[in-house]
């Protein structure tokens, strides 16, 4: 009935980790101990308030939290129904979109994290979001 | 760059993903520091529910018969019909028959007797703080499985922001400052990714279920929710209206016994009872299975309908059915479930450090932040403290339900708030790490003095000796030196 093949290979990667983890504790536990070496006694001024500075980082904040979030679940709902369309069992597709949804919403976010450029990391997540929402409209 | 596991690494991507990395931290850090240390005790409900309630009847396992007969007194005994009659059966690590209603829960004898009420309110608190964060149920939900889609974000932003993380997997570096913090993240980041990697999958995958489920039905289902998860988990049938007596319940258990001797069943449901319509479903364990279950369906005479197809359906449904258990780490008993505390520890160690991390550099930077630093340090050690603050509260005074949500959110921003104010975090660390022993050392006491006869039950001591080794081990690392927060040199305002 079963084949058990899922659990072995769980315990094995665990069992890795463990091992790679007690090797690590045996370098940190034989490494020399150094001091800090000392801090420079350097001072910057706080960054001056403005209002601008605030808004980009309120609006990059919900670029890589909700809006990213939402763009995501658009993306994995509209996949659901293409992949549904194309005839793929309805479980595998489940599975396929409830992982794709979460690995797409940590990627945009970390995409909306790294791009420097405030237009082009709008348009990269909110467009990523619109085309499958033009798509899941026209469908229903 | 000729190292890197990255192609085409440049300075300024390195430093994007820094700075991602950082965002992301410093937002929700602190909520995905309380998901990692709850979520790392709660590996243990089942301990935590046979120590706060050590008198309960336990047995390994509960016959037939005698499962349906407490079953139909709890039963008889509701003034309103439950739509659903539960039997949890024994398991190795909580051996103890709960029969369960829509309302009210109470452990059964061995001999099909009724026992006591079932109550273990802290832990109860515990597991709908790892699930919801103690929001309304699709909300928790959502809000936690958005916090494991961030940590995966962190995960990928830090693998990104070192390109060398894999070529210096084996270095560590004593001492000091933040070179050996750095070492102690971004070792324990590599070497436990595969854990902290799947467990936040996992948990994102059943805390956004929920509203995925709901796009996809309005979507692809005309709005029909139940239709997205039926052909995973099979579907109820539509309520039959009609009395009728009681169905088979212990013919159903019996039949599991019998033909299926190496499952471990772990529950009975009878939907709608008394009803023309209801049926029963045994939830039985596969024990070389990472799924949590397959579902063996009944009708009201007690015959065998067939299963859903868990354990050996379409490799969707065997996927879908192994996520809980690869999130919650009881598929392997005690040993997997002392590496998941190893795994969940360091998944807490790599939270706090990478925050102190960034507290050092703004240091080094000139640009310190000690009311920041200090609110982090009132987040670390004041989570645990809070824990055992709500843990003694429950054990001492008898507080459950929203009582402990109070103590545990209104003590926790009360400490954050008080560290910002006085901006002093080594000893915000060093207070709250000696109260958080102090305060499981009294809650301990005081349960000891309560069980005193139970002293050598395992329901008792397994929990007991687990937590006096916490307390001496915060003990001990007290004694070591606590990192190096003070400030030596004249500063700006933050």
């Amino acid at each position: 009935m079963t084949s058990g093949a899922d659990k072995g290979a769980a315990l094995g990667i665990i069992a890795v980790i463990l091992l790679a983890m007690a090797v690590l504790g045996r370098e940190a536990f034989n490494a020399k101990s150094r001091d800090a070496k000392p801090v420079r006694a350097r001072i910057t001024e706080a960054e001056a308030f403005s209002a601008r500075g605030l808004l980009r980082k309120i609006w990059v904040g919900l670029l890589i939290g909700p809006i990213s979030g939402l763009a995501a679940l658009a993306i994995s709902t509209a996949m659901f129904a293409v992949l549904r369309g194309q005839g793929m069992e309805h479980s595998i597709n489940l599975t396929i979109v409830s992982f794709a949804f979460t690995l797409l919403w940590s990627g945009l976010s970390v995409f909306a994290g790294l791009e420097p450029r405030l237009l082009r990391k709008t348009f990269g997540v909110i467009g990523l979001g619109v085309l499958p929402l033009a798509y899941l409209i026209s469908f229903t | 760059m000729g190292n890197s596991i990255w192609p085409k690494s440049s300075s300024q991507r390195v430093a994007k993903s820094l700075e991602a990395h950082s965002v992301i931290a410093l937002a929700l850090g602190g909520l995905i520091y309380i998901l990692a240390v709850t979520g790392t005790l709660s590996v243990f409900n089942h301990e935590f529910q046979r120590w706060e309630q050590p008198n309960a009847p336990e047995m390994k396992v509960i016959s037939p018969d005698a499962a349906a007969s407490a079953a139909k007194l709890v039963f008889e005994s509701e003034e309103t019909p439950t739509t659903h009659l539960y039997i949890n059966f024994p398991q190795p690590d909580l051996p103890r028959t709960v029969i369960t209603t829509d309302t009210q829960a109470f452990f059964a004898n061995s001999d099909g007797t009724v026992g006591p009420r079932e109550h273990f309110p802290w832990t109860q608190f515990l597991l709908d703080l790892h699930y919801y964060l103690h929001l309304p149920q699709i909300l928790g939900l959502t809000v936690v499985g958005a916090l494991g889609a961030f940590l995966i974000a962190m995960s990928i932003s830090g693998f990104m922001a070192h390109p060398r993380i894999f070529r210096d997997a084996f270095t560590f570096r004593r001492g000091d400052g933040r070179v050996p913090l750095t070492d102690l993240h971004n070792r324990l980041s590599v070497w436990t990714a595969p854990f902290h990697v799947s467990n936040a999958l996992t948990g994102a995958f059943l805390g956004l279920a929920t509203i995925l489920a709901i796009a996809i039905a309005s979507v692809s289902f005309s709005g029909d929710f139940f239709k997205v998860f039926s052909p995973v988990f099979g579907s109820e049938p539509p309520p039959i209206e009609g009395e009728a007596d009681l169905a088979e319940i212990a013919g159903p258990i019996a039949f599991m016994q019998d033909t299926y001797p190496e499952l471990s069943p772990t529950y009975f449901i009878l939907h709608d009872p008394m009803t023309a319509g209801q049926h029963s479903t045994i939830i039985a364990e596969h024990s070389d299975r990472l799924i949590f279950g397959e579902y063996y369906n009944f009708d009201a005479a007690g015959t065998y309908q067939g299963s859903v197809g868990i354990s050996d359906g379409t490799i969707g449904q065997q996927i879908i059915g192994s996520v809980y258990n690869v999130h919650f780490g009881n598929w392997g008993g005690l040993p997997v479930k002392l590496a998941y505390l190893v795994f969940g520890l360091s998944l807490s160690i790599i939270i706090a450090s990478g925050l102190r991390i960034y507290f050092t550099r703004r240091r080094e930077k000139g640009r310190p932040a000690p009311r920041l630093e200090a609110g982090w340090e009132a987040i670390v050690w004041g989570t645990p403290a809070m824990l055992a603050v709500t843990l003694l509260a429950a054990v001492g005074l008898g507080v459950e339900g929203v009582g402990l949500v109070l103590i545990f959110w209104l003590g926790l921003t009360s400490l954050c708030a008080g560290a910002i104010i006085f901006a002093r975090p080594d000893q915000v660390l060093r207070g709250l790490k000696a109260a958080t022993g102090l305060l499981i050392s009294l809650a301990l006491l005081i349960h000891l003095v309560q069980h005193m006869s139970l002293l050598a039950s395992p329901a008792l001591y397994s929990i007991t000796i687990a937590l006096v080794l916490l307390v001496l081990s915060i003990g001990i690392s007290s004694r070591l030196e606590a990192p190096k927060h003070a400030v030596k040199r004249k500063v700006p305002a933050e």
